[in-house]
């Protein structure tokens, strides 16, 4: 299988997992993902999509300027110095940094360090940054798949065993063992893990905090001597992540346990620890409008997408695939794929992992620290050689997260739910043949008595409207979500509009709210 | 005379956790067809897959015998005499067959006989399964452990629709 060796595994960088990677070819031209000889350790859709884009027709392989209302083909040469002009007078790059290795971010980071008037933002999930600044502040001990068969109660917060299913190997492993293992769960959108719980918390739209200082909660936790505390932050939740983090870090800890946090992308954590330790700016900082000529800079970020803006555009963006950032882009550059690039993975906290590229990107596209060398160059700024191998970032002396008042919303209310067919807004897997086919619009949570009132049934075809988007889904009706609150994939771009993101100054972070949410049946 | 099947994909339903990993490997691995359909058991969205009947309505319905049984006792579908009538399709009792008429071909699952027949793999549902519910193991295991046949319910052949 290529991408494996004795020493040097592939892995799938999209979750925390680092599931194993091999690759097969079906002819010279349509690589597909490999999978293990023995069952064990899994491939969720998200890693099984990889095989799909490595070949797939809507590749960027090279450069493409906007002109005259289209976009032509240009060469790598001339649009790197384009790129690195229209720079010239400041600008910030993004780069995807929970999916990158460290190697990427800290080569990226020396290089905008010599270079005056950029700088540089390692964009994370921001409901992921914020849950992962609560257990950082929390103290908590972090735990990977491996370790949660050996704890003795459970509390899942979102829905986990989407964000990463083989975190659920570990939980349903215990259960086993002992079917009165407490298993405590808190989701107001309603996802699979609730249908495994002893105890379901009742929860809606933006309730997790609440109902995570809940006596039901620390009652039914309270004779574990190793909880498992398990989380998806999901967006649309009313920005109090970060103090749920870190009162579930506390708990964590009282009970002789940690915390395993599911993110959009392996190296998440890292990623945080880097961006504060080497003095990035945040991503809330990065995308407030700036005055003068400033431009923004994404590699292999759909930050447009991200956040659910349709705008203001971003002046350069360089992706594998057609994201909504390169749909307004006037530059468009080619990147690799995360699983073109290897190096180092970290963990739960401390562990590194080493991943090999499952197949070298394709002749002229360049990693994101290659391309930004590549813009520097251009620039004219003398890029730094780097050997020294990168080490474990330290855990953050993160303060105590404040309070954050519970969202008021007394009309039906929308939020979003991960799922295991997307990465982050789906900007990758939305191109795999698979997922394109199994769910080409969104899908819409809703409970029993919200279908009856609505007039809808499972797989009805709907149009969902809050203030600042519409757009179609497709129904799903669901028992353990509260009425009054509906759920929609948020690896959709269009879902992602529907529960856009504000700046939040005050704190410095981005904020996605439960939604006032109105819908109704398609017309046919 | 070909050889009875032993060893079938089973599934444990409380391990099931609906990420649809099953479906996304055999899609990618069979040509990106989709084969394994998903129908909702309760809590669990179960992977639809053929039963490997013993006595095999596809196979009887079959008018230009592309449906046929491998020495190693797994019913199979021939691509090159396949004509995409849906004969199959609309025989199989258990509507496991999906009927593409656009590609006027019925993808079929072999139980990954590719890398089954010697026994050095599991089929690649069973190995994407992240959370252990599917096993590839014998009858006798299935009794014992409780475990439900994947595939056997009668659903419509659309990922979601019932009869």
């Amino acid at each position: 299988m290529t991408g494996t060796s004795e020493n040097r595994l592939a892995r799938c960088t999209l979750c925390p997992a680092l599931c194993g990677l091999g690759l097969d070819w079906d002819g010279p031209d349509r690589p597909r993902v490999a999978y293990p000889a023995q069952a064990g350790t899994g491939l969720c859709p998200r890693g099984s999509a990889l095989g799909d884009l490595l070949a797939a027709p809507s590749r960027i392989r090279w450069p493409r300027q906007r002109r005259d209302g289209g976009a032509i083909d240009v060469k790598l040469d001339g649009a790197i110095a384009a790129a690195a002009e229209r720079m010239a007078g400041g600008a910030t790059v993004l780069i995807d940094a929970a999916s990158l290795p460290i190697e990427q971010i800290v080569a990226a980071a020396d290089i905008v360090a010599v270079w005056e008037g950029v700088r540089l933002c390692a964009v994370l999930a921001p409901e992921d940054e914020q849950v992962l600044m609560g257990v950082e502040a929390s103290g908590a001990t972090y735990l990977a798949d491996e370790d949660l068969a050996g704890c003795d109660g459970f509390l899942i917060i979102g829905n986990a065993f989407a964000g990463n299913p083989r975190c659920a190997r570990g939980v349903l492993d215990a259960r086993k063992g002992n079917p009165r293992v407490p298993t405590v769960v808190i989701d107001s959108g309603g996802g699979v893990p609730e249908s495994f719980a002893s105890l379901r918390v009742p929860c809606p739209a933006g309730g997790e905090l609440d109902a995570l200082q809940s006596e039901q909660v620390a009652s039914a936790v309270e004779g574990c001597r190793k909880l498992g505390v398990i989380i998806a932050a999901e967006a649309g939740r009313g920005g109090r992540w970060a103090r749920v983090g870190f009162l579930a870090g506390r708990l964590a800890n009282a009970q002789g346990g940690g915390v395993a946090v599911q993110t959009a992308g392996a190296n998440a954590l890292a990623a945080l620890r880097l961006r504060v330790s080497l003095g990035m700016v945040s991503l809330a900082e990065a995308m407030t409008p700036a005055a003068g000529d400033e431009v923004r800079v994404a590699i292999g970020v759909d930050v447009l997408g991200l956040l659910g803006w349709a705008g203001p555009p971003v002046a350069i963006a360089a992706a594998a695939a057609p994201n909504q950032t390169t749909a307004t882009a006037e530059l468009i550059l080619p990147t690799a794929l995360p699983c073109e690039m290897g190096g180092t993975f970290i963990q739960a906290g401390t562990k590194p992992v080493t991943s090999a590229a499952l197949l070298a990107p394709p002749a002229g596209v360049p990693t994101p620290a290659e391309l930004l060398g590549l813009l520097a160059a251009a620039a004219g700024v003398r890029v730094p050689q780097s050997d020294t191998k990168p080490a474990v970032p330290e855990r953050l002396a993160a303060p105590e997260p404040p309070e954050v008042a519970a969202p008021a919303i007394d009309q039906s209310a929308l939020v979003a739910a991960r799922e295991a067919l997307h990465h982050a807004d789906g900007a990758l897997t939305a191109q795999a043949g698979w997922q394109s086919q199994l769910q080409p619009v969104p899908e819409l949570r809703v409970s029993p008595r919200d279908a009856e009132a609505l007039g809808v049934g499972d797989l009805a075809d709907v149009e969902v409207e809050t203030e600042s988007y519409r757009t179609a889904a497709r129904v799903r009706v669901v028992e353990y979500i509260s009425p009054g609150t509906l759920a929609i994939s948020e690896g959709d771009p269009r879902a992602r509009r529907l529960l856009s993101y504000v700046i939040d100054a005050d704190r410095d972070v981005l904020v996605s709210r439960p939604g006032v949410v109105a819908v109704r049946r398609a017309a046919r | 005379m070909s050889k009875e099947i032993v060893q079938r994909v089973l599934i444990d339903l409380d391990r099931c956790v609906e990420c649809g990993s099953c479906a996304a490997a055999c899609y990618g691995s069979h040509s990106r067809m989709p084969i394994i359909q998903s129908a909702r058991q309760g809590p669990a969205l179960l992977p639809l897959i053929c039963r490997q009947c013993k006595a095999a309505s596809c196979v009887d319905a079959c008018p230009v015998q592309a449906m046929r049984r491998d020495d190693n006792g797994v019913v199979q579908r021939a691509l090159s005499l396949c004509i995409g009538c849906g004969s199959c399709a609309r025989a199989c009792p258990f509507g496991v067959l999906p009927n593409d008429v656009t590609r006027r071909q019925i993808a079929k699952c072999d139980l990954c006989a590719d890398r089954t027949a010697d026994g050095s793999a599991v089929p690649r549902c069973v190995a994407a399964c992240p959370s252990g519910a599917l096993q590839f193991a014998d009858e006798h295991k299935a009794i014992e452990d409780k475990l439900l046949e994947v595939g056997g319910r009668t659903t419509g052949q659309h990922p979601f629709k019932r009869r």
